[in-house]
C-alpha cells in the first residue's frame, strides 16, 4: 500500500513535471473530440514505433521520424515500405501540437487528419484501413486519436536561446547572439519563422522547388511550401522539402541569394547580401536552437 | 494663507467682471471650454444659464440645449424641463426646438437598458489604462501631465501623485535619453500593490514590469527586466496576490500572455497570439473565481506584424488560468473588444459593433463557456475600466472635437505667437488653411462624409464677410490647398469618379477642375508645391525602383512637358515626407521620418536640388502638421508634439537654436500657415478629451 501511494506520489510529481520545456506555451491546442489521455498517449505511443503499421512489417512512424534525430531521419527523401522512395523530406514532427497546419504542403488542418495519411499511402507504409485494423484490433479512428495525442506530447525547448529569453543573458555566447541579431535584423528569418515554433505556419514559395525555370513539385500550388520549425535544426539535415541543402551553411546561402528565382517567390524572399561573419553568426544561432525533447508525458 | 484668501473674492469679483464682459459668442465658447475640455460640467451649467438669461436668443436656445445635455452626462432628470423649455419658450429658434424635439424623443423612448443610471465623474479624466480600486475608492492611473503614477480619489475626484519621478515631461525630446513613465498600474486584491509598466530613461532599454505601494514617496521595485521584450501591458493580479498576468510585446513585435511571478520576475507564457493583439487594448482579465482569462484577439494571425490585416474580426476567447484549454466565447462576426467581468463571474460584458456601430454586450458564462447568445446591453461606447465590487461599471470615452481652424497674430520680427490667445471664427471648421495671396481669404479642407466616413471638400472662406463656399471634391486631407498667385484658383489634390488621385486647378468662380498632375498614390505622395512661375510642380514620390517603397524623395515636374528632375532623395526609405516653398520660391522646407533612427529630421533645400542641410532631428513631430516658412523666409514654423500637448517651434535657417513661438494648449496642430503680410498665423487644431463614466446598476440590466 504504501509503495502505492508512493509511485502514485511519483507519477503525480511527474505529472506536474511535465509542463513544456522552457520556452513553449502552457496552452496546446486538443481538440474536444480527442483529449488527452494517458492510455491515449500510451497506445499511440506503442504504434508510433511499432512496424506493423507498414505493408511489410518493416516501417514504423518512427522510423521516418527517428528520436535520434529530433523525430527525422536524415535521408534526403523518406523510404517508404519496400524500398519505395518518396518524394520529401520527413520533416522533424516536434512541437506539431501547436501546430495548424501539416504535411509540407499544408493539405491537413488537424493532427487528427495527418497521422492516419502516412499509414495509407501507397509510398510510405502503404497499409490499407481493414488491414490496419485487423494488425492493430483497433479501429482506424482510434490509432488517428492515439497517434496524435502520441505527437502532441513530442515537444522540443529547453534550448540555450529558451534560456537566454527567460533572463540568462550567458546562455547564448556572443557570436550566436550576434546571429540572432541578424536572425531579427539583415537576415529577416523571423518574418516566417516567428513564435515559440519558428514557424508561422504558412505556405511560402521560395524557388526551392523551381529548377532550370521548372516547377518540379507544386506543393500546395505554385511551389509554396510550408514553413518548418527551426527548433532543433541543426539536428536535422538535409534540409528543405527536397532535402536538397545539406548543410545549415548552405540553406543560409540559399536565402542570402534571394532563394532561386520564379514567377511566384515570396515577397519576402530578397537577397540579403549578408557578410561572411554574419552567416557564421547565424548559424551559430541556429545551432542554439538544439534543446531537450520531451515526448510521451502529458502536457 | 490669511492673504491668500481675503484676496479670493477680489479673484472672484474680477472673473466675474470678466465675464460679464465677454460677448456672447465669447462666453458661450468659455463655457464649451469649460464643459468638454475642464469636464466640470456643473461649472458649465451655470456659465451657461448666464447665457441663457441674455438677449441673443440664438445663443440662449443653444445654452438651454447645452444646459441638457450636462444634465444628461450628470444622470440627473432635469434634462426633460430644460428641453421643454426650450419647445415653450423658444419656438423662433426652429433649430434649436427640433433638436430639442428630437432629444426628447430619444429620451423617451429608451428601453429597460438604456436606463441605465451613468454619470458622468469628470469631464478630462479618463484613462482607458486606468484601474479602479474593487471598493471602487480609489483609481490608480497615469499622471499624463507628468508621466507619473497616480491615485485618483473616486468620491472628490482628486487625485495625487506618487512621485515615482520628480518633475515634468522633459522640455525636449532629442539626445539619447527617454522620458520615462508609467502606465497600466494594476491594483494588487489586498490593495497594498501596484503592478505597473515603467518605460525606463535610457534610450534602448528594455521596458521594466515593477511594483509598488499605492504611497505617496514609495519605493518601487523592478520585477522584470528582459531584452528580448520592448512592453509589458499588466493585466491583473492572481487571487493569491502572488503573480500579474501580463501581456508581453516581443521584440518581433509578437505577443504573449502569460504570469509573472511578483516576487521573483520569473514568468511562464500561457500563449503566444503572434500578430493577433494588433489594433486593439491588449488587456486581459481573470474571472473573479481565478479560474478564466478572457482577451480579445484577431480571429485571423496577420502575416506580419506592420502590414494589412487580412481580418478586422476580433473574437472573445477564455482561457483557462493555468493553461489547460481554451474556448471561444463570442464567435460572431464582428469586432468584439474589451471584456469585463461581472463581480459574480456569471456575464462578460464587452465591446462590439455587432450591429454596425459599437456598443455594449454582455455574454452569460459558467464553466468557461458561454450559456446564451450575446445581448446588447447598452449603446454605451466606451473604453472599459473594469468593475467595483458592487457592480459599478466604469469606462473612459474619447471625445474628439471637430478640427477647428483658428488665427493667430503673429509678433513682428520673431514671428512668435502675439500673446496668450488666439480667436476661432464661428463657422470654421476644417483642417490644414492655406491664405490667399492677398490675404483676405483662407482656403481648407472640411470633412463632409456622413458620420464615419471621410469626403473631404475644399472650403473658401472670406475673412472680410463671413462668406464660404464649398467646392464639393473628394480632395485628399494630407496636403493643403495652395493658391494661384492671381488669386482666381487653388490648386488641390482630389480623387475624382474613374481617376487617380490628381492635382487639379480649381477655377474659384465656376468650380471647374482643370488637371495639373496625376498623383497615383502607388507612385507618389500627396505633398504638393507649385512654382512662383507656375509652370512646375514640387511633388513627393515613392521610390520606383522597390516594389512597396516609401515616399523617399521630391520631383519638380514640369507641368506643360511632365519632364521630372529629382529635387531630394532621402538616404532611406521614408515616411511621411512633407515640404514646403519658401516666400521666394527658391528653397523647400523638408521634414520627414526616418524609420531608421525613428527620429524627425527637418532640413531645407534648393528647388534646384542643390545644398540640403539639416536644421534639426526630434524624436517625434506630428504626421499631418504642415509647416510654415516665417514671412522674411529666415525660418521654418514646424508644430512640435509634448507628450500629451502641442506646440510650435521656430527653426532658424542661420543655424540657431530652435525657439518655442507658441500655441501651447491649442490641441492636436494639423496644419499652419503664415498670412501674406507676416502678421497672422492661420492653423488647424483639435482636442481630444477622456471622459470618466460610471454606471451603477448595470447589474440590473444583464440577462
Amino acid at each position: 500500500m504504501r509503495l502505492f501511494a508512493a509511485f502514485a506520489l511519483l507519477l503525480a510529481a511527474e505529472v506536474r513535471a511535465a509542463g513544456p520545456p522552457l520556452g513553449l506555451d502552457l496552452y496546446m491546442p486538443v481538440p474536444e473530440s480527442n483529449r488527452l489521455t494517458r492510455e491515449k498517449v500510451a497506445l499511440g505511443r506503442r504504434l508510433f514505433f511499432d512496424t506493423r503499421l507498414s505493408r511489410d512489417r518493416t516501417l514504423a512512424c518512427a522510423t521516418c521520424h527517428d528520436p535520434k534525430r529530433a523525430f527525422s531521419d536524415g535521408r534526403t527523401v523518406a523510404r517508404g515500405a519496400g524500398g519505395v522512395h518518396g518524394t520529401r523530406n520527413s520533416p522533424a514532427i516536434v512541437n506539431r501540437g501547436y501546430g495548424s497546419l501539416f504535411f509540407w504542403d499544408g493539405r491537413a488542418r488537424t493532427l487528427e487528419q495527418q497521422v492516419i495519411e502516412p499509414i495509407l499511402n501507397q509510398k510510405e507504409l502503404a497499409l490499407t484501413q481493414p488491414e490496419l485494423e485487423r494488425r492493430t484490433g483497433l479501429e482506424a479512428a482510434q490509432v488517428r486519436s492515439a497517434l496524435a495525442s502520441y505527437v502532441r506530447t513530442i515537444r522540443s525547448g529547453d534550448s540555450r536561446f529558451d534560456r537566454y529569453s527567460a533572463g540568462q543573458p550567458g546562455a547564448l555566447t556572443d557570436l550566436e547572439k550576434a546571429g540572432l541579431a541578424v536572425f531579427r535584423g539583415r537576415g529577416n528569418c523571423w518574418v516566417c519563422h516567428i513564435g515559440p515554433g519558428f514557424t508561422d505556419e504558412r505556405l511560402h514559395n521560395t524557388g526551392v522547388a523551381w529548377r532550370d525555370g521548372r516547377l518540379l513539385d507544386e506543393g500546395a500550388g505554385k511551389g509554396e511550401f510550408k514553413t518548418p520549425t527551426l527548433r532543433e535544426v541543426a539536428r536535422t539535415a538535409p534540409y528543405m522539402h527536397d532535402g536538397g541543402l545539406a548543410t545549415l551553411e548552405d540553406v543560409i546561402d540559399f536565402y542570402d541569394g534571394g532563394g532561386r528565382a520564379n514567377p511566384n517567390l515570396d515577397p519576402v524572399i530578397k537577397p540579403l547580401r549578408l557578410t561572411a561573419s554574419e552567416k557564421t553568426a547565424l548559424a551559430a544561432f541556429l545551432r542554439a536552437l538544439n534543446g531537450k525533447i520531451r515526448e510521451g508525458s502529458l502536457p | 494663507m490669511k492673504l491668500t484668501r481675503s484676496l479670493i473674492p477680489v479673484l472672484l469679483l474680477g472673473a466675474s467682471l470678466a465675464i460679464a464682459q465677454m460677448t456672447p459668442e465669447v462666453a458661450f465658447r468659455a463655457a464649451r471650454e469649460t464643459e468638454t475640455v475642464k469636464g466640470d460640467l456643473k461649472a458649465a451649467i451655470e456659465q451657461y444659464r448666464k447665457i441663457a438669461h441674455g438677449r441673443d436668443r440664438v445663443l440662449a436656445a443653444k445654452a438651454l440645449l447645452r444646459i441638457a445635455g450636462c444634465y444628461v452626462k450628470l444622470g440627473q432628470s432635469e434634462a426633460e424641463a430644460v428641453y421643454h423649455q426650450v419647445l415653450r419658450d423658444y419656438s423662433d429658434q426652429a433649430e434649436s426646438t427640433a433638436e430639442a424635439r428630437r432629444r426628447l424623443a430619444a429620451l423617451r423612448s429608451k428601453g429597460p437598458a438604456e436606463k441605465l443610471s451613468q454619470r458622468m465623474l469628470c469631464g478630462n479624466c479618463g484613462d482607458s489604462a486606468a484601474q479602479v480600486s474593487s471598493d471602487g475608492r480609489w483609481m490608480a492611473m497615469t499622471d499624463w501631465d507628468s508621466g507619473d503614477l497616480a491615485i485618483r480619489d473616486m468620491s472628490t475626484m482628486q487625485f495625487k501623485r506618487l512621485m515615482l519621478k520628480p518633475g515634468g515631461w522633459k522640455e525636449d525630446n532629442d539626445g539619447n535619453e527617454n522620458d520615462p513613465y508609467a502606465e497600466f498600474p494594476r491594483i494588487s486584491p489586498d490593495g497594498r500593490q501596484i503592478a505597473y509598466l515603467w518605460e525606463p530613461e535610457i534610450k534602448g532599454r528594455p521596458a521594466q514590469l515593477r511594483i509598488v505601494s499605492p504611497e505617496q514617496g514609495a519605493k518601487p521595485r523592478v520585477v522584470l527586466e528582459n531584452p528580448e521584450f520592448t512592453y509589458y501591458t499588466p493585466s491583473v493580479w492572481s487571487l493569491d496576490g502572488k503573480s500579474v498576468l501580463t501581456v508581453f510585446l516581443k521584440n518581433d513585435r509578437s505577443w504573449q500572455i502569460g504570469w509573472v511571478s511578483a516576487s521573483n520576475g520569473e514568468f511562464k507564457i500561457l500563449k503566444s497570439l503572434g500578430w493577433r493583439l494588433r489594433n486593439a487594448p491588449v488587456r486581459a482579465r481573470l474571472s473573479p473565481d481565478g479560474r478564466f482569462i478572457a482577451y480579445s484577439a484577431l480571429t485571423v494571425n496577420p502575416k506580419d506584424a506592420g502590414g494589412p490585416l487580412q481580418s478586422l474580426e476580433r473574437r472573445i476567447y477564455l482561457l483557462a488560468s493555468d493553461g489547460s484549454s481554451e474556448t471561444e466565447l463570442v464567435k460572431t462576426a464582428g469586432i468584439n473588444l474589451d471584456p469585463v467581468w461581472t463581480p459574480d463571474g456569471s456575464h462578460i460584458l464587452f465591446t462590439s459593433n455587432l450591429t454596425g456601430s459599437p456598443a455594449l454586450w454582455s455574454v452569460k458564462v459558467s464553466d468557461g463557456k458561454a450559456v446564451a447568445p450575446p445581448s446588447m446591453v447598452s449603446e454605451i461606447a466606451g473604453e472599459p475600466l473594469g468593475m467595483s465590487g458592487n457592480g459599478t461599471y466604469y469606462y473612459s470615452k474619447r471625445q474628439i472635437e471637430a478640427a477647428k481652424v483658428s488665427i493667430a497674430g503673429l509678433a513682428p520680427g520673431d514671428s512668435t505667437i502675439q500673446g496668450q490667445g488666439w480667436s476661432t471664427k464661428a463657422g470654421l471648421i476644417g483642417v490644414l488653411p492655406s491664405w490667399s495671396p492677398d490675404g483676405k481669404l483662407l482656403a481648407f479642407s472640411r470633412n463632409r462624409g456622413p458620420a464615419g466616413t471621410n469626403q473631404w471638400n475644399l472650403i473658401v472662406h472670406s475673412l472680410e464677410t463671413g462668406e464660404e463656399i464649398s467646392y464639393p471634391f473628394d480632395g485628399a486631407r494630407t496636403s493643403p490647398p495652395r493658391w494661384f498667385r492671381d488669386r482666381k484658383a487653388v490648386a488641390i489634390t482630389a480623387n475624382q469618379p474613374g481617376k487617380p488621385r490628381t492635382i487639379y486647378r480649381v477655377d474659384l468662380d465656376t468650380k471647374q477642375l482643370k488637371e495639373i498632375l496625376e498623383i497615383p498614390p502607388d507612385r507618389y505622395g500627396p505633398s504638393f508645391e507649385i512654382s512662383h512661375d507656375e509652370k512646375t510642380v514640387y511633388v513627393s514620390a515613392i521610390n520606383p525602383e522597390e516594389q512597396g517603397a516609401l515616399v523617399d524623395r521630391i520631383l519638380a515636374v514640369d507641368v506643360s512637358t511632365g519632364k521630372q528632375q529629382l529635387v531630394f532623395q532621402a538616404a532611406t526609405k521614408i515616411q511621411p515626407l512633407h515640404f514646403r516653398l519658401s516666400p521666394d520660391g527658391r528653397t523647400l522646407a523638408v521634414r520627414r521620418l526616418d524609420p531608421v533612427d525613428g527620429r524627425t529630421h527637418i532640413g531645407v533645400v534648393s528647388v534646384d536640388g542643390k545644398g540640403y542641410r539639416e536644421l534639426k532631428t526630434a524624436g517625434f513631430v506630428p504626421y499631418w502638421g504642415s509647416m510654415a516658412w516665417t514671412h522674411d523666409g529666415r525660418g521654418v514654423l514646424v508644430p512640435e508634439r509634448i507628450k500629451e500637448d502641442w506646440r510650435l517651434i521656430r527653426l532658424p535657417l542661420d543655424g540657431g537654436a530652435a525657439a518655442p513661438a507658441g500655441l501651447q494648449g491649442a490641441g492636436d496642430l494639423q496644419g499652419i500657415d503664415v498670412s501674406p503680410n507676416g502678421k497672422r498665423v492661420a492653423f488647424s487644431s483639435s482636442k481630444t478629451v477622456s471622459e470618466l463614466w460610471a454606471v451603477g446598476n448595470m447589474l440590473s440590466v444583464l440577462q
